[in-house]
């Protein structure tokens, strides 16, 4: 009797307290974390969209397309299709971002929420996904299905930056230009300043490894929307178990489709694609040795990553006090610190995913810049997953949110929304963080005119470049309007008590 | 460095500053006179104005000879821009303290603002003058 009416209050509050998002049930810390990726979302990628990608195209547009239709020859033809396309693949794949990042803050910001989504079929909180042989709890299966759909948006560019190499040479490949991350993917180097690869190799590359990662998202997609109900015997995966496992599959693809590079070029199978095979050297070897070690590591890393599993009910000490780095957190501290960590973690690995797979300007997938760029990219992003995890495991944050949410009631005015105290606490917070990127911006632009200001070949830039500094300058302007005014807004949420 | 542009930066600075304190002073109901804001102004930007310029010019003399013969005006730029903000910040704030006799908290929103917005004017005063050069050389 006494458990039916324990059930019956805890079904009360759950139904009070639910968020149902694209047929997820999600509570209150999940409700908390997906409206913080969404907030991030809606400010990096407008910030990305008009800032930087429409700018683009009105500069191809206005700027190079005249150029090129008055001096064709001039032109590389394929060069200029190429920026055509990836900008507006890029510009595709943000608007489609920041729809679902709209999408998400105001269903979550709107009061009726469960209304509107009554009649959809709910998928619940008590459930155990298989995934890849992983057994996932709710938690995960909405984590893998959120990279599921950056992932299917992110192959699509990783594929257009493949498709046309700039200054593509067939078979000869220098590291003194330009290249795509494939073409830096299949070149092997005979030489300390020269690669060989082949068209064809880097043509089957690409549809192969983006029809892989495709068939990957779109399984993981519909799977983690399929579930069965909990079973008190069956352990699930744990969280950074199923990070390695991704991470490490990514690398295991990638330095696979290298391996086969190696073979496709060095041995008899060369005559498959029609080519004589090329006698191998010392470079080629050393490289060898290196893709074999990291298929060794990223496969054993993979295997390992099957047996890290824990108990899906694990006891939660209420009384437990929390420190970060011996700073004792309370639960505005901890909402700011897990705001900011969040807001970090996906611009650093936004930057280090588009360094690697799209732009391949200062990293190359090229084993030893590799390292040199997962270092510090690495550091910093386990610096903020430790954070992220340290407040959010073992039901901590739905103590912290639960604690703020006792405290006396704020609501706050932000455009057209109500904010609740939780809510301007945790804009407030990534409010503070986006101000410090957009001073950094604003840092960066002084620099760069500067530096103009002191080059004495200063007519030879274009009107058009200072006319785009001028439009930059003046959207950065716009975001920091709105980050003073999120601030502004919001700012009473860390002074009551 | 240019100076007859360092000077009217000096003065576009100036007057926005005062006029935004007042505003702000005003709003926060503090001693929102003219007098005051013109004072703490004052103070704070030709402190400002004359750091920076020893700044500039000693490193100019001594990176010069050494460094930008080979190219290296970036690294001057970013010294200059950076140790640039972090001292308008720490002097506008100090002095405010002073001169309004209030919390250093209640200062820093404040002291932010002025300074971005001088940012965003001192972009916005080379990229027009740029334009003019651009525009009157053709």
């Amino acid at each position: 009797m006494i458990i039916m009416e324990v059930k019956e209050k805890n079904n009360s509050t759950l139904n009070k307290s639910r968020t149902i998002l694209f047929g997820f049930e999600l509570n209150r810390s999940q409700t908390v974390l997906i409206l913080i990726s969404s907030f991030i979302g809606l400010f990096t990628i407008s910030y990305e969209l008009f800032g930087f990608s429409i700018f683009y195209l009105i500069y191809l547009i206005f700027g190079t397309l005249p150029d090129y239709l008055s001096n064709p020859e001039q032109y590389l033809y394929h060069v200029f299709i190429y920026n055509f396309a990836l900008t507006i693949t890029k510009i595709v794949v943000s608007i489609i971002f920041l729809y679902l990042s709209i999408i998400t803050l105001k269903r979550i910001l709107k009061i009726d929420n469960n209304k509107i989504e009554s009649n959809r079929k709910i998928i619940h909180q008590d459930r155990i996904v298989n995934w890849l042989g992983f057994k996932l709890s709710h938690d995960q299966s909405i984590l893998v299905f959120c990279l599921s759909l950056a992932g299917i948006l992110f192959t699509a560019q990783f594929f257009i930056a493949s498709l046309t190499p700039p200054l593509y040479m067939p078979e000869m490949c220098c590291n003194t230009i330009m290249k795509t991350p494939l073409e830096d993917l299949c070149c092997i180097p005979i030489g300390p300043n020269w690669f060989r690869s082949h068209e064809l190799l880097i043509n089957y590359a690409r549809i192969v490894l983006s029809g892989i990662f495709l068939i990957l998202f779109f399984y993981s997609l519909i799977t983690t929307r399929r579930g069965k109900p909990i079973t008190p015997n069956k352990k699930i995966a744990k969280t950074y178990g199923l990070l390695v496992f991704i991470a490490s599959i990514i690398i295991f693809l990638l330095y696979l489709t290298r391996f086969f590079c190696h073979i496709f070029l060095f041995t008899e199978l060369a005559h498959i694609l029609g080519i004589n095979p090329i006698p191998t050297n010392s470079y080629q070897t050393n490289d060898f040795i290196n893709v074999i070690t990291i298929l060794i590591i990223s496969l054993s890393l993979l295997i390992g990553s099957y047996f890290i599993k824990e108990s899906p009910h694990k006891e939660i000490k209420l009384n437990e006090s929390l420190t970060w780095f011996h700073i004792k957190l309370t639960p505005k501290k901890a909402i700011f610190l897990l705001s900011l960590s969040i807001l970090f973690i996906f611009l650093f690995g936004y930057t280090f995913l588009t360094e690697v797979f799209i732009t391949n300007r200062y990293f190359r997938l090229y084993f030893p810049n590799f390292l040199f760029l997962i270092i510090p990219y690495g550091l910093i992003i386990i610096l903020c997953y430790y954070t992220i995890d340290k407040i959010v495991k073992r039901g901590r944050l739905d103590k912290f949110i639960e604690s703020i949410e006792d405290s006396k009631e704020i609501t706050t005015r932000w455009f057209k929304f109500n904010l609740t105290h939780l809510y301007s606490l945790i804009f407030f917070s990534l409010s503070i963080g986006f101000l410090i990127i957009f001073i950094y911006q604003l840092m960066g632009f002084r620099i760069v005119i500067e530096i103009m200001q002191l080059d004495p070949n200063i007519a030879m830039y274009s009107l058009l470049i200072f006319i785009s500094y001028m439009y930059m300058v003046i959207i950065l302007g716009l975001f920091f309007i709105a980050t003073i005014y999120t601030i502004k807004q919001t700012i009473p949420s860390i002074k009551s008590r | 460095m240019n100076i007859p542009l360092e000077i009217l930066r000096y003065i576009i600075f100036l007057v926005m500053g005062i006029i935004f304190t007042k505003w702000y002073v005003e709003k926060k109901a503090w001693d929102g006179s003219y007098r005051i804001s013109l004072t703490f102004n004052l103070i704070w930007k030709t402190i400002n104005f004359f750091v920076l310029i020893t700044i500039n010019l000693t490193l100019e003399y001594f990176w010069f000879v050494f460094l930008l013969k080979s190219g290296e005006v970036m690294i001057l730029t970013i010294i200059t821009t950076i140790s640039w903000f972090f001292l308008n910040i720490f002097l506008g704030i100090i002095i405010f303290k002073i001169i309004y006799k209030q919390k250093m908290q209640e200062s820093i929103i404040l002291i932010i603002i002025i300074v971005i917005i001088e940012m965003f004017l001192d972009i916005i005063i080379n990229l027009l003058s740029f334009i003019l050069y651009y525009t009157l050389t053709l």
